[in-house]
């Protein structure tokens, strides 16, 4: 039997992007993969790696609830996908890591014993890619970009999914969903959303230049799969951009709509978005 | 730290930040002095690309330890000590969005675990 999962949404689409986790939800649902919320989760720990050296405990609590459950866990940002496995890895690689964990868990009254599976939404989805294309009930007039979580590749050892340098997957679960995919040359670089909290100037540079040439290339639909990428593009994308207004999704609300959901399931409210996909 | 650093530069010229124009913390192992260590998007690119497998995320995360960090992780480090999350999440008035949503409601973790695990108490 297949254990059962938890969607761990983590600070940013908790507080700021429910329909992220919604259109993943019903998504996994129509895959037949139920998942829940647990209570009393945390911040991941990514935003603290720079200023409390603790943060590996948080990451390692979130950890031992999710096991403590006998459940799995399916992320939805690169930050936390990220956190999650390199704990993990540095776990099983060093038992000294594992004590220490221990050691502050026991005073929360947790263990964790480091056999809980992390995936992020795409790892999911891609296991499930001949389901999807079972499911899919109509092609997208839509001509899309692609905006790949990078630590839900890198670094690659540790996170061991897809090409680490040019990530596949989100083109190969959109590709026959929409009509055309648009290469692009930023399209393996970082969306810079992080870099808002050092030196906005630098985060408004790359989003900037990741729009122009969007924009350039006459695309429709910008499709994401972390908050903070969506963050950058979609939720700031006027504080920094002033020309046409390209719009974005969660892979999960697009992929939502090919396999038959309607823009409600997947809380697509917006109604230039709406129009957008359901005007085939 | 940088003992086994070939100097080749090669984590540098992969860096995106780099390539469009902005200094960022990968001139460190070059220039070995740590200005600009918090322009990073942790995209990890120069740390995987590096030759000889220097950990440099995990020396910029030390470095960034040592000095002051910018405003919005203080503020970051304040949501997470009072509600677990580093945004202002109150789940009571949260959750009625998320029950309307058909989302499950958010409990918050208590403070004390929060400290406890941060170990600031
Ligand atoms: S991790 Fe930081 S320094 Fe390294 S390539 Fe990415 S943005 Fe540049
Ligand atoms: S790639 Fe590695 S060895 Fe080369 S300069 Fe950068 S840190 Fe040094």
């Amino acid at each position: 039997m297949t254990k059962e999962k938890v969607l761990f949404a983590g600070c940013l689409v908790t507080y700021r992007f429910p329909e992220y986790e919604l259109s993943s939800k019903v998504v996994l649902e129509a895959l037949s993969i139920e998942t829940h919320t647990l209570p009393e989760l945390v911040c991941c720990g990514q935003v603290l790696q720079g200023v409390n050296p603790n943060w590996i405990y948080m990451t390692a609590y979130n950890l031992a609830l999710m096991e403590q459950r006998d459940m799995d866990i399916i992320t939805l940002c690169g930050g936390c996908t990220n956190t999650f496995k390199r704990v993990q890895s540095m776990c099983s690689q060093n038992p000294q890591v594992l004590d220490d964990i221990n050691q502050v868990l026991n005073r929360v009254g947790l263990q964790f014993n480091n056999t809980v599976k992390t995936q992020h939404l795409l790892e999911v989805l891609n296991e499930n890619t001949d389901k999807i294309m079972a499911c899919l009930k109509k092609v997208i007039p839509l001509k899309t970009a692609i905006m790949n979580p990078c630590q839900v590749f890198r670094p690659a050892a540790v996170m061991n999914f897809d090409d680490s340098k040019h990530p596949q997957v989100m083109g190969k679960l959109l590709g026959p969903a929409v009509t055309d995919i648009i290469p692009y040359s930023f399209q393996d670089n970082c969306c810079g959303a992080s870099l808002s909290m050092s030196n906005l100037a630098a985060a408004y540079q790359v989003g900037r230049a990741r729009l122009e040439e969007l924009e350039h290339k006459d695309v429709d639909l910008i499709v994401t799969a972390c908050g903070n990428c969506h963050l950058l593009l979609h939720g700031m994308q006027s504080e920094y951009y002033s020309g046409r207004r390209i719009p974005c999704m969660f892979l999960p609300q697009l992929l939502g709509i090919a396999i038959g959901l309607s823009p409600q399931d997947v809380m697509i409210n917006d109604p230039h978005l709406r129009s957008l996909v359901t005007s085939v | 730290m940088f003992e086994s650093c070939l100097k080749c530069a090669i984590c540098y010229e992969n860096c995106y930040l780099e390539q469009m124009g902005v200094t960022s913390f990968i001139r460190l192992p070059l220039q070995e002095d740590a200005t600009n260590i918090w322009t990073c998007s942790n995209c990890w690119t120069c740390q995987d690309i590096c030759p000889v497998g220097i950990p440099l995320m995990e020396l910029k995360w030390q470095l960034q330890r040592k000095v002051e960090a910018p405003p919005s992780y203080g503020a970051s480090l304040e949501n997470i000590l009072i509600c677990g999350y580093c945004l202002p999440i109150d789940s009571d008035e949260l959750n009625p969005f998320r029950l309307d949503d058909g989302l499950e409601p958010v409990t918050l973790a208590s403070s004390n675990i929060i400290a406890t695990l941060l170990q600031t108490k």
